[in-house]
């Protein structure tokens, strides 16, 4: 028999107890810190209240243990931040789903809606659904195990009550366990369900049976729509595209059914017929853009195996076509719906390469920028779409299941505020190279380049949905992400991708007295690039607490943040770009003034916060000056709203690194503390905080920023350093725009490089190392994530404690 | 005659229970059908997209409505439950304007749907056609395989094919049929309502005859029963007559 939780309720409530005290969830351990296992008794004295209370104070958790921000200034762990870990017995929190995957704001879940209130604290899940992951249990059956009522696909949190029957962990409905799950096929054996791969793994993929097919398995489904007119020619941008495709063509994910296609458009739109048995591609131009038609419907999308070689054709004579075109308009609207058009009887993914305004036909945008408002205007304006088209076009690809993906490569003002919906209702990703250019920014191009390749290579998902469950009691009721929300809680998504995350907010309807846990299931059933059928389930599990200091205990500044961040952009879009602002300082204010009032027993000066939100602060202000919120500075709005759109739909771990990047000093790495990761030492240097006096002129310091790594040199930078690792003579050598970091033969290069490779890998984008010294360009950008000091527009972090105390005591 | 449509879903999905029943009968047609018609709760069908390949035909055909076509796939399913070791190995059933066409060989059922003007030389020389090329591609791996669409790829040379057999330019090169099938007129010709209608007289049969024997059952047990009531009646009135006997002879007699 398998209980999920032994004991009654009381003894389980001193195990919490106890589990709680001896479980420091600490954030400054540098790795991983494992939980310690519950004590399994508990001395009689420790039931009554007042001593539980009194050993509480005097052996506080260290999540909660209390901080005075404005005296302790070094709050950074040494490491990465660590999510918490939940309070759950430790045989249920060892399969637990992973963090980088499912994650929660509260990693323990209050009882009610008025305890939650009265933490302040928002409660929401960050998803990371369709993951690269190194080790996935597949599960092949013609019978899927799902609850019969509310389709919870049977977990490692139901409870077995015999050999026969198991209890659903999120309506509690009892159910019949079918014979053939009896026998379990990795043991071979015959009477053990609780031992099947479906009760051991929190995350794993099912072979769908034919019942969850709608039509047959389509196929892989790639058109590419390019912007060939005058302005998208001079970036250069067409060589990189072709070339890109002409190197992976074989590596797009999909089977001997792909099928390709390519669409060009300036004033007037291009097709190209690639049918099997033609000496060379055709071009056929549609000049009717009000009314768009195909041409020859059934050789535009051809089978990629077949047709390889025209294909390849083309892709080699393409940047050459339009060399001398004097086209300036583009007529991006009526390219989308032929697109559209084209797509509709399969399904598929459009890539859209556009770099201009769209200026012709429907969906023509004018320029809505005043560039001279940008930094003194109170309050930003034209951060809703301007026109619905883009949107309605999305919604009509969403129910033929093709998504779009827009690469916005441009120099001026594109408006992405209303371009962007065309991904974002679609389940599409975008992507923005400000600025780009093929000679004036060749990191930009190196960049670019490598996205592609990601991009093209990537593992893909067709005609997928997903849907999120949780217990009886808990509701979601705000989805972020790129998607489309078919019905209440189903999220369409044409195409799912494995840099795509999603945030949904949730709220506690009915008390959740009596239970000592809730789960949370995401299922996403979607079609392989293969043409299989397959459901990919995660289930998380969580305690239910009922005491604030619980609630506290259990948080997770980081995700928190994050939604934070993602409501915050839903805010600023619905109400304003001040409002937001406010929302998210007064976020912060209300559960440092909740935690200080309701489980702070002894009032000392100062302001105060549990160990496990020391940094909320800190991220608070990191927001109000990332680039999607900042005012005051000069911000274009193209940057701004692309940074709304990679809060909303980028995963937690890159978010977070976009919102508050990592300084290191590199000069002296060693390999004390290193990382031993396949063969290869990879140096851990200490994260620094974000503020000028931690840089030395001394030394030598990296930023990663996510999307962007920075390495700055001091300018009395140890020689040492300049000549091991740059293999320049001096500082006045380093080169104002640098890219690369030389291979050379020494044992600090390789550090370096080593170090630098291992944060590359670590996303799935490629970030631009930029080398820069005290005269760079970049001097400026890199400066501005000095979160913690003080700018002429925007309060130092000190400045902002002072504030939050100031609001806290009041 | 443009009009070749086809009902090429070339999934396949044999459970083992399906291969007792039918030892013959693998579907290429479409997964478990059982299975296809039951809605399934959890992912609500979306918006009505007909299969891609299907709404290509309905295009050219132009005048077949979808919802005729939705009739036909329902029919092509019930076909493919009736088709057995027992069944013609190739068929031609009629329904309406329209004909199906069967092969049934090594266990793989190969069904076109075309109409029934359409010479029928042509659709068996193009249902040989796909048999050959898929007992030579897949025909080892049809008995191991557990998954519906297993062999979705073969589809492209099923549209290959299609789209040679449709064209009249391309048709004249494929003389070699004429000569091959020239015993094509002698295929079994029936109708697709009477074939699937003498199935559903069987099984009516068949709930009948269980009916009779469940009823058969009750009255066997209620017999007994009824038996063994009488013959409790009996004993008791015996006891009692004694027991007033004895009572009898106890009091008055003495």
């Amino acid at each position: 028999m398998y209980i999920a939780f032994p004991g009654s309720y009381a003894e389980s409530l001193v195990n919490q107890i106890i589990n709680w005290q001896c479980c420091p969830r600490s954030l400054y351990s540098p790795v991983n810190c494992p939980n310690f296992p519950p004590q399994p008794s508990a001395g009689p004295a420790q039931l009554s209240p007042s001593l539980s209370g009194l050993s509480l104070q005097s052996q506080t958790p260290e999540a909660l243990r209390v901080v005075n921000l404005l005296q302790e200034r070094n709050l950074l762990p040494l490491g990465p931040v660590t999510p918490p870990t939940p309070c759950l017995p430790q045989d249920l929190q060892k399969i637990n789903c992973h963090p980088e995957v499912f994650r929660s704001t509260l990693t323990s879940i209050p009882q009610t809606q008025s305890l939650l209130n009265k933490a302040k604290l928002p409660l929401g899940l960050l998803l990371h659904p369709f993951k690269d992951l190194s080790q996935l249990p597949v599960v092949t059956s013609s019978t899927i195990v799902r609850c019969r009522s509310c389709r919870t696909y049977i977990n490692p949190f139901v409870t077995f009550l015999d050999q026969r029957r198991w209890k659903c962990n999120l309506c509690y409905r009892v159910n019949d366990v079918p014979e053939e799950f009896m026998y379990n096929p990795v043991s071979r054996s015959y009477g053990e369900p609780h031992k099947r791969p479906e009760v051991q793994n929190a995350t794993l993929e099912f072979i769908a049976p034919s019942e969850y097919m709608l039509r047959p398995p389509q196929p892989a489904v790639y058109l590419i729509v390019l912007d060939v007119s005058h302005n998208a020619v001079e970036t250069g941008y067409l060589d990189v595209v072709c070339q890109s495709l002409l190197e992976n063509i074989n590596a797009l994910p999909g089977d001997s059914r792909t099928k390709i296609g390519f669409i060009t458009f300036d004033s007037t739109i291009h097709f190209y017929n690639l049918q099997e048995g033609l000496s060379q591609p055709q071009m056929l131009i549609v000049s009717d853009i009000e009314d768009i038609f195909l041409p020859t419907p059934d050789s535009l999308l051809v089978n990629l195996n077949e047709c390889k070689e025209l294909v390849q054709d083309l892709l080699r004579s393409l940047p050459q076509m339009f060399g001398k075109t004097m086209e300036t308009q583009c007529a991006l609207g009526p390219a989308l719906q032929a697109a559209f058009k084209l797509l509709s009887a399969t399904g598929g993914r459009v890539s859209v390469f556009q770099t201009q305004l769209p200026s012709l036909g429907v969906g023509a945008l004018k320029s809505r920028e005043d560039p001279n408002q940008r930094a003194s205007a109170k309050d930003i304006q034209h951060l809703s779409p301007a026109t619905d088209f883009y949107k309605k076009l999305a919604l009509d690809c969403s129910g033929q299941q093709v998504a779009v993906d827009l690469f916005l490569l441009s120099s001026q003002y594109c408006d992405l505020a209303s371009l962007g919906c065309i991904s974002r209702y679609s389940a599409g990703s975008v992507y923005y190279y400000p600025s780009y250019h093929q000679q004036h920014n060749p990191a930009g191009v190196e960049c670019f380049q490598k996205d592609l390749k990601r991009y093209l290579t990537r593992k893909i998902g067709f005609e997928a949905v997903m849907r999120i469950r949780c217990s009886k009691g808990l509701s979601i009721h705000t989805f972020h992400g790129n998607f489309f929300v078919r019905s209440t809680d189903l999220l369409s998504l044409p195409n799912v991708n494995p840099d795509a995350g999603f945030a949904v907010q949730m709220s506690i309807e009915e008390n959740l007295v009596d239970m000592q846990s809730v789960s949370f299931q995401a299922a996403l059933l979607y079609t392989s690039s293969k043409g299989e059928r397959r459901i990919r389930v995660h289930t998380m599990c969580l305690p239910v607490v009922n005491s604030l200091s619980d609630i506290f205990a259990g948080a997770d500044v980081q995700a928190i943040t994050c939604l934070l961040a993602s409501m915050a952009v839903d805010r600023s879009v619905t109400a304003s770009l001040s409002d937001a602002r406010d929302a998210m300082t007064n976020a912060s204010i209300d559960s440092l003034t909740s935690f200080r009032t309701s489980v702070l027993t002894i009032q000392q000066p100062g302001l105060l916060a549990p160990a496990c939100l020391r940094l909320f602060p800190l991220y608070i202000l990191a927001l109000l000056k990332q680039k999607a919120f900042r005012t005051g500075t000069s911000t274009r709005l193209d940057d701004r709203v692309f940074a709304m759109c990679q809060l909303k739909y980028q995963p937690l771990a890159y978010v977070m690194l976009m919102i508050h990047p990592a300084l290191y000093r590199v000069d002296d790495l060693t390999d004390e503390g290193a990382l031993n990761v396949s063969e290869r030492t990879i140096p851990q240097p200490r994260v620094q905080q974000l503020s000028v006096e931690k840089l030395s002129r001394d030394g030598a310091f990296l930023m990663d920023a996510g999307s962007v790594i920075y390495l700055w040199i001091g300018r009395n930078c140890n020689p040492n350093f300049l000549t091991q690792v740059l293999g320049l003579p001096n500082y006045a050598a380093v080169p104002l725009n640098m890219n690369m970091l030389p291979e050379l033969d020494t044992a600090e290069s390789q550090r370096t490089r080593v170090f630098v490779g291992w944060l590359r890998e670590q996303r799935p984008f490629f970030p631009i190392l930029h080398v820069i010294r005290d005269e760079s360009p970049l001097k400026a950008s890199f400066l501005q994530n000095m979160i913690e000091d003080r700018t002429e527009s925007a309060l130092s972090y000190y400045e902002f404690l002072l504030h939050i105390q100031q609001q806290v005591s009041k | 005659m443009d009009g070749l449509s086809l009902l090429n879903n070339p999934g396949e999905c044999v459970s083992s229970t399906d291969q007792k029943e039918h030892p013959h009968c693998c579907r290429l047609y479409c997964g478990p059908p059982h299975h296809w018609a039951r809605p399934t709760p959890a992912w609500p069908r979306c918006s009505p997209s007909p299969h891609p390949h299907t709404s290509q035909a309905d295009l050219e055909e132009g005048r077949e409505s979808g919802r005729d076509l939705q009739h036909y796939q329902s029919q092509a399913k019930q076909l493919c439950r009736k088709l057995n070791a027992q069944s013609p190995n190739r068929c031609t059933l009629e329904a309406g304007v329209m004909s199906f066409h069967y092969v049934l060989e090594h266990g793989v059922c190969y069904l076109a749907l075309c109409e029934a003007v359409f010479p029928k030389r042509l659709v068996f020389g193009y249902l040989e056609d796909l048999q050959t090329e898929f007992h030579e591609q897949h025909g080892k791996k049809v008995s191991t395989v557990s998954r519906p669409y297993s062999f979705i790829e073969f589809d492209t040379y099923i549209q290959k094919t299609k789209k040679t057999y449709i064209d009249s330019r391309a048709r004249r090169n494929l003389g070699s049929i004429n000569t091959e099938l020239q015993d094509v007129q002698r295929i079994m010709v029936a109708n697709i309502e009477e074939v699937l209608q003498r199935g559903e007289a069987l099984s009516a049969l068949d709930t009948k005859a269980s009916n009779l024997s469940s009823l058969s059952k009750k009255y066997r047990s209620d017999a007994k029963y009824l038996n063994t009531r009488s013959t409790y009646a009996k004993i008791a009135a015996g006891a009692v007559f004694f027991i007033t006997l004895i009572v009898y002879v106890r009091f008055w007699w003495i």
